[in-house]
């Protein structure tokens, strides 16, 4: 199962790689939209040089998360048979996307980090005045000791590592 | 001396050799984005030096780079030949691999060559190739020659082959050409390489110089050198032989040898000079020469000044770049002085505008003329009343009216000049006696040629003179002159061009006195005349003129999506023109788009020449002030208004004290730049003080430094010294206008502000200076001189149109004001500009049908009136629901038709608005159509702000009412319609039809006969490359049954346009006009059939892809490109413009001469309208309502390609109705929705498109019967 996900996963063309990754990241890291902007400046003044590299990691994204365990499979297929539906033509803007939440998605995978959920409310309070309540929810990432044990290394998060052992 | 061509001969040679593949071979594209790169466009062959472009890439290592659209740069490892044309020496300096080729190449050569090892680091090709080969010549030189030539088979053997590289083989051996390849890296001895590189170089180059003189004479010097020379080429020792040689060649001149030739020194010095000239200028370096150089230019003046086209003078426009105003003019003001009569004047005056420095010879002349021109009497004064008499008789001694037209016109070309030396003469009365005496004497004589020759000097030198009241004087009387028939009798009399110049000056003063559609009528008379210049040239670059102040001109009415376009492409034709690129930075400001403002300003210094033209390059420091102060760059505007304050600073007064009220918007400015602060303290505080107080608008210096002070004073809190200020200068003041006067927006603004500093909240005294602002910018929106806009005054704009409406609302709240008021905040802070296209798209309908047929909402100026009335033509009660944008806060305001009263019903901070909005615009973006559930919980917040807008307008919502929504600023691109109604447990649109509008303008606005179109449809299908079968055959089936659905005879097939017409509409010609409904899909889809078909439907539908396709374009549409099916991947067109082919932006559809009345797209986001600063609106709506369009229907968001599909098949479906008359589009537009609901239930399938327009759009929808 794991191997034909993963065969899919290399043999998408690049702009549904991309589209697939970014559903993804997005139900990963999706709280972290804010962040996404400063993290993805790498390749947000010439995306399309970049384009192999995001590609690249975009299959990584997928591959880890694919990885990660049953949840993360079908979500993985869900993305993938998800890719190409839209009525867009892919861009720069959508790369750079990219380029910013497909790394804090896999940083959050690799490390094992946690989903976040915010919600926003606004209320008043009885003076009239308005209360703003962020509420944020948190649920663990599950990534397998196999697959840690292979990337961490690779993308310098071997303190990571060692306190799993 | 070797041609050219025999490249092609070395090139087959060195094939031969086996060191060439084909060119054929080279074909190569990107590795990132798989674009391939140019094929023919490898450079082969240079020849040195004449290809200089060719040298320096070569000497780079960047020969044959190509760049991509991704900005990466690849090498193309093609061959390339060298040919030195003086010997026809030549040598492979790159090859398919250089070291490959080289290898190649030393075998053929033999020992020791063929056995020699190259070096692996070939990084940037010469250096390895290159060193190499200086190591192995400084070896053995002449030996290998010897040796080579000694064994006669192979000397035979390159002989008959290639006599050529015998010649190449001996000036590698006598060191010739060692020089060239001994520059690079270590492997030479650095300082001998650049020693001899510098001298190879530098000789290189003087000798192209001589050479170019030579073939185009010092006129065609300048233009020829810089076609050829980039910057880069020229290199400090250039510089500094070229100095040396003209310093040399000067002083021989004034200093002759016994017996030497005067002409010949001269011409010598000239050439010698002008060498120079043009070298600095293409370096922007500082001729050093310019006092002698200056007096060179002089005397050549008077030698060839007379004759037309001399190529022995520098041409017009290169004028600045080789001479200075500054050193020309301290050659020629003590000629000026001594001179005794005009004519002096007038050939120094013809002079400086034949160099370029025509407005600031004037600007001079006006400021101090008389002192120069005049010699005053005895005691000291100076006579105007007879000098104007005295300069009158003379003019029309020597050219005596009505004597021939060329007397005529030389008369009035004389007068014009005297004028010009009375203008800055502090002495307004003579200066207009003087006009209406010549124009009085024009017309005695019968001689309308001389009054209009006049005219056109007249003009622009009052209104540059700050004259206006007195150009206008002049113009009506010419206006009158105009229209009498004797005067038209004699048209036929008057140099065409002479008329195309009056009504264009004429058209600059309506424009600069606010009155931009009387300018437009002049621009058009003008243009009539054009047509009948014979000179082409002048006929062009007169027409140029035209299209900018034709442009400007509906700038100024506001009319931007016909402005833009014009603009734009006056700043791609002239990229070096400063002018041309402060236009389009300044509409782009105006319109909000600042990062584009930015961009184009900043293209606008850089070609802008501070020591040539200060003001034009201050002008365009503050406009990329302006802009960046809009995006939050406080810190990098105030450093270019540092640089501004620099340039104008003692020389231009006005535009320092706009840099210095400019500056003092900025918050904190003191922390940044405390030094511009004080000096622009100072400035405001030394005008407040000492400025003349009748003056009310901000194109005066007293008001400018007013509001500045005014600003810092209120920026930097300091109250005590604000009140003393409003006492003592503000409010005195304004009091002294009275409550009557024309005030500058920005005053009352300001005023507004320190009555609401003081109480520290919204009083009736603030609000009531606050709406007079903004009723004032309404009619007042930008007009005349551009610096006046630049100076800050879209963030003014925004700023007054947010604080207003908040004013608004508090006194709303008090009660203070009806609650109908806040319509119109809304109005006037939300797509403005589409209130001008109306206005010109009912102008034009006016003129060409009948005047009584015209309904127009100006019959029914009262909104309430119109929303009443709409509702009972349509047969159901409307809600409006406004969203009106305060600093702080989003409120609503409903107004029910049947009841005539608006209400407040709710209101959001304006933080969790906006973050509201686009959390729920990046879940959609990331939304994944497999599974639209997933992201639910990124919607939670955004569904309950949507419970709480549903619960707001649910009491005032009558059962089946249309709802029109005018969502404001940070409610734009927000599905309102999904808006929970908690009663009725379903959002808005389950239950009640819904449009938006940007304003109540657009949806009150009425139907009017267009031209009589039948009731045509055009539908378009369009895949992407990459588009699986599948999708591009549902694509194809619901194509051909929307088409089926438009027509309500059911006729098909034969109605459609056969595939070899429709092959025309690739090329723009028009598609096959036969049937009802045309249909063009795949590779016919181009945008040019798409613009082809607009002027000729009634509907449209898109059925294609959606991208952003660069930020000067915005959304827009994907198509192909005749040949082609668009890329997968888009590119933004910014960086690859020629994939411009595939793509249609909605502002393209300004350029078409009319738009369908209704737009359905099926492209991705079509729909979003970006909001900028002030509230001007791109999008949808911007450029196709300004042609006729009555609704377009659009998705917010990325599509889902079946549901949106079937959306558009079911919206067909449900506007036509079994009678052919279609249902109003909200009905269509609800059902749709609701049949796709019911197989995709999300809402993200069912709920992305909406219907924005205009509330006639049912009637203009049923085609013939409008």
């Amino acid at each position: 199962m794991t191997d034909a996900v993963i065969e899919i996963i290399t043999s998408l063309p690049r702009d549904r790689a991309i589209e697939a990754a970014r559903f993804v990241a997005s139900e990963i890291a999706g709280a972290s939209d804010g962040r996404s902007q400063e993290v993805g400046a790498w390749a947000a003044g010439s995306p399309f040089t970049h384009i192999g590299d995001v590609e690249t990691l975009s299959r990584l994204v997928l591959i880890a998360r694919a990885l990660s365990g049953a949840e993360g499979a079908d979500s993985v297929e869900r993305a993938i048979e998800g890719s190409g539906r839209k009525n867009l033509v892919l861009g720069g803007v959508e790369i750079v996307a990219l380029a910013g939440i497909g790394v804090i998605a896999l940083q959050l995978i690799l490390t094992g980090g946690k989903l976040i959920e915010t919600e926003i409310t606004y209320s008043h309070d009885a003076d009239g005045k308005p209360i703003i309540t962020t509420r944020r929810t948190e649920k663990e990432l599950p990534l397998s000791n196999a697959l840690a044990a292979v990337l961490r290394p690779l993308f310098g998060l071997g303190r990571a590592e060692e306190q799993d052992k | 001396m070797t041609d050219v061509a025999e490249i092609s001969d070395l090139e087959s040679i060195l094939k031969q050799m086996g060191g060439l593949r084909g060119l054929d071979d080279l074909k190569f594209s990107c590795p990132n984005t798989g674009i391939p790169l140019p094929g023919q466009e490898v450079q082969v062959g240079i020849v040195v030096p004449d290809d200089v472009d060719g040298v320096i890439a070569l000497l780079d290592g960047t020969l044959n780079s190509f760049k991509c659209v991704c900005g990466a740069s690849h090498h193309r490892l093609a061959p390339v030949m060298a040919l030195f044309r003086p010997t026809g020496a030549a040598i492979c300096v790159t090859a398919g691999a250089p070291l490959q080729q080289m290898t190649n190449v030393m075998k053929q050569l033999g020992p020791p060559f063929s056995g020699a090892t190259f070096t692996e680091d070939y990084d940037g090709l010469l250096r390895s190739v290159l060193g190499w080969l200086n190591q192995m010549l400084a070896h053995y030189g002449s030996i290998v020659l010897n040796e080579t030539l000694a064994k006669r088979p192979r000397r035979e053997r390159i002989a008959s082959r290639s006599p050529t590289l015998l010649v190449y083989l001996r000036d590698l051996a006598e060191g010739r050409w060692p020089v060239t390849v001994m520059l690079q890296n270590g492997r030479a001895p650095p300082d001998v390489a650049r020693e001899a590189h510098a001298a190879l170089y530098t000789g290189s180059m003087v000798e192209q110089f001589n050479d170019l003189i030579g073939e185009f004479g010092p006129g065609g010097l300048i233009g020829e050198a810089r076609s050829r020379i980039p910057r880069r080429a020229i290199s400090e020792n250039i510089l500094t032989q070229f100095a040396n040689v003209a310093r040399k060649r000067l002083e021989m001149r004034q200093s002759p040898a016994a017996g030497a030739d005067v002409a010949e020194l001269f011409a010598r010095a000239y050439g010698a000079g002008m060498m120079n000239a043009v070298a600095h200028s293409l370096a922007g370096r500082q001729n050093p020469e310019t006092p002698g150089w200056a007096a060179l230019v002089r005397q050549a003046w008077r030698g060839w000044g007379s004759i037309d086209d001399n190529p022995l003078l520098a041409p017009a426009e290169a004028g600045p770049r080789l001479i200075g105003f500054e050193p020309l003019w301290d050659h020629c003001r003590h000629e000026l002085a001594a001179a005794t009569d005009i004519s002096t004047f007038d050939d120094i005056e013809r002079m400086f505008a034949r160099l370029g420095h025509g407005d600031r010879f004037r600007a001079i002349m006006e400021t101090n003329p008389i002192a120069i021109a005049v010699t005053p009497s005895e005691d000291g004064a100076i006579e105007f009343e007879r000098f104007t008499v005295d300069i009158l008789s003379q003019i029309l001694r020597q050219h005596p009216l009505g004597d021939s037209p060329a007397e005529s016109g030389h008369a009035g070309e004389m007068a014009g000049a005297a004028l010009q030396l009375l203008a800055g003469s502090q002495q307004p009365e003579a200066t207009l006696r003087f006009a209406s005496s010549f124009i009085k004497s024009a017309i005695d004589a019968d001689d309308p040629a001389a009054a209009f020759t006049f005219g056109t000097r007249a003009i622009p030198t009052l209104c540059r003179a700050d004259r206006l009241e007195d150009a206008g004087q002049i113009a009506r009387r010419l206006t009158e002159l105009w229209h009498e028939p004797s005067t038209q009798g004699k048209l036929r009399h008057i140099k065409p061009r002479v008329l195309v110049s009056f009504w264009n000056e004429c058209g600059s003063l309506m424009r600069y006195v606010g009155q931009p559609d009387e300018a437009l009528r002049s621009y058009e008379i003008s243009r009539a005349f054009l047509a009948l210049v014979d000179d082409a040239t002048v006929r062009d670059d007169d027409g140029a003129v035209l299209d900018r102040n034709e442009a400007l001109a509906l700038r100024d009415l506001g009319r931007f999506s016909e402005a833009l376009p014009r603009i734009a492409a006056l700043a791609d034709m002239r990229p070096g023109d400063p002018a041309a690129q402060t236009s389009l930075a300044l509409l782009h400001l105006q319109t909000g788009q600042v990062e584009q403002a930015e961009a184009v300003a900043e293209a606008a210094v850089l070609v802008s020449d501070p020591v040539v033209a200060p003001l034009e390059c201050a002008i365009a420091l503050v406009i990329r002030a302006s802009a960046r102060q809009s995006q939050g760059e406080h810190a990098s505007a105030l450093a270019d208004l540092t640089k501004a304050m620099d340039l104008t600073s003692g020389r231009f007064s006005l535009m320092s004290m706009r840099i210095a009220a400019c500056a003092c918007q900025i918050k904190s400015a003191r922390l940044y730049q405390p030094g511009l602060i004080a000096q622009a303290e100072k400035l405001l505080r030394d005008a407040v003080e000492t400025g003349a107080s009748n003056r009310y608008q901000l194109e005066r210096v007293a008001p400018t430094a007013l509001y500045g002070l005014g600003l810092l004073l209120l920026n930097e809190n300091r109250q005590a010294e604000l009140q003393l200020f409003d006492r003592k200068h503000l409010s005195p003041f304004l009091n002294a206008l009275g409550e009557e006067a024309f005030i500058d927006w920005r005053l009352l603004r300001l005023k507004g502000a320190i009555e609401h500093d003081a109480t520290r909240s919204w009083t009736k005294t603030a609000w009531g200076y606050l709406s007079r602002a903004l009723s004032q910018i309404n009619s007042e929106t930008p007009k005349g001189r551009d610096v006046d806009f630049a100076a800050g005054w879209l963030a003014d704009k925004d700023a007054l149109q947010l604080e207003t409406a908040a004013a608004a609302i508090a006194m709303v709240e008090c009660g203070a004001v009806p609650a109908e008021v806040l319509l119109d905040i809304y109005e006037l802070s939300n797509g403005r500009d589409f209130a001008a296209t109306l206005e010109v798209r009912r102008g034009v309908v006016r003129r060409s049908s009948e005047p009584e047929a015209f309904p127009g909402p100006a019959e029914e100026a009262n909104p309430l009136d119109a929303l009443k009335a709409a509702a009972a033509k349509i047969g159901r009660d409307i809600l409006l629901v406004a969203c009106i944008d305060t600093p702080d806060e989003v409120h609503i305001v409903s107004l029910l038709a049947s009841e005539g009263a608006c209400k407040l019903n709710g209101s959001w901070p304006a933080d969790h608005v906006e973050t509201t909005g686009l959390a729920f615009t990046q879940a959609m973006e990331s939304l994944n159509p497999a599974a639209p559930h997933d992201s639910e919980a990124r919607l939670k917040t955004w569904a309950k702000l949507m419970d709480e807008f549903g619960a707001a307008i649910e009491p005032c919502l009558p059962l089946e009412a249309l709802i029109a929504f005018l969502p404001g600023r940070r409610m734009t691109n927000l599905p309102l319609h999904l808006s929970y109604l908690p009663a009725r447990r379903r959002e808005v649109l389950r239950e009640h039809p819904v449009i938006y509008s940007a304003n109540a303008a657009i949806l009150l606005d009425q139907a009017f006969p267009t031209e009589r179109r039948k009731s045509r449809s055009l539908v378009v299908a369009a895949a992407k490359a990459g588009d699986s079968r599948q999708f591009q055959a549902n694509l194809a089936c619901a194509a051909r049954r929307i088409a089926r659905e438009s027509d309500p005879q059911g006729r098909t097939g034969s109605g459609f346009a056969r595939p070899s017409l429709i092959r025309q509409a690739q090329y723009g010609r028009g598609i096959n006009r036969r049937g009802p409904v045309w249909r063009i899909s795949g590779r016919r889809a181009t945008a040019a059939a798409v613009m082809a078909g607009l002027a000729e439907t009634e509907a449209i539908f898109l059925l294609c892809h959606g991208a952003r396709i660069g930020q000067r374009k915005g959304y827009g549409f994907y198509l192909s490109d005749g040949s082609d099916l668009p890329p997968a991947l888009a590119v933004d067109l910014e960086v690859a413009p020629e994939m411009g082919r595939f793509a249609l932006a909605w502002q393209d559809f300004a350029n078409a001469s009319a738009a369908p009345s209704l737009i359905v797209s099926a492209a991705c986001s079509s729909g979003r309208t970006v909001v900028t600063a002030g509230g001007a609106r791109i999008g949808p709506e911007a450029a196709a309502f300004a042609k006729g369009t009555r609704c377009v229907v659009a998705p917010l968001w990325n599509v889902e390609q079946d549901a949106a599909l079937d959306w558009m098949e079911a919206f067909q479906k449900a506007r036509m109705t079994p009678d052919g008359a279609p249902a109003p589009i909200w009905d269509a537009h609800r059902q749709a929705c609701l049949d796709v609901r019911a197989k995709y239930p999300h809402p993200f399938f069912w709920a992305p498109f909406i219907a924005t327009g205009c509330l006639s759009a049912h009637q203009a929808s049923r085609g013939d019967e409008a």
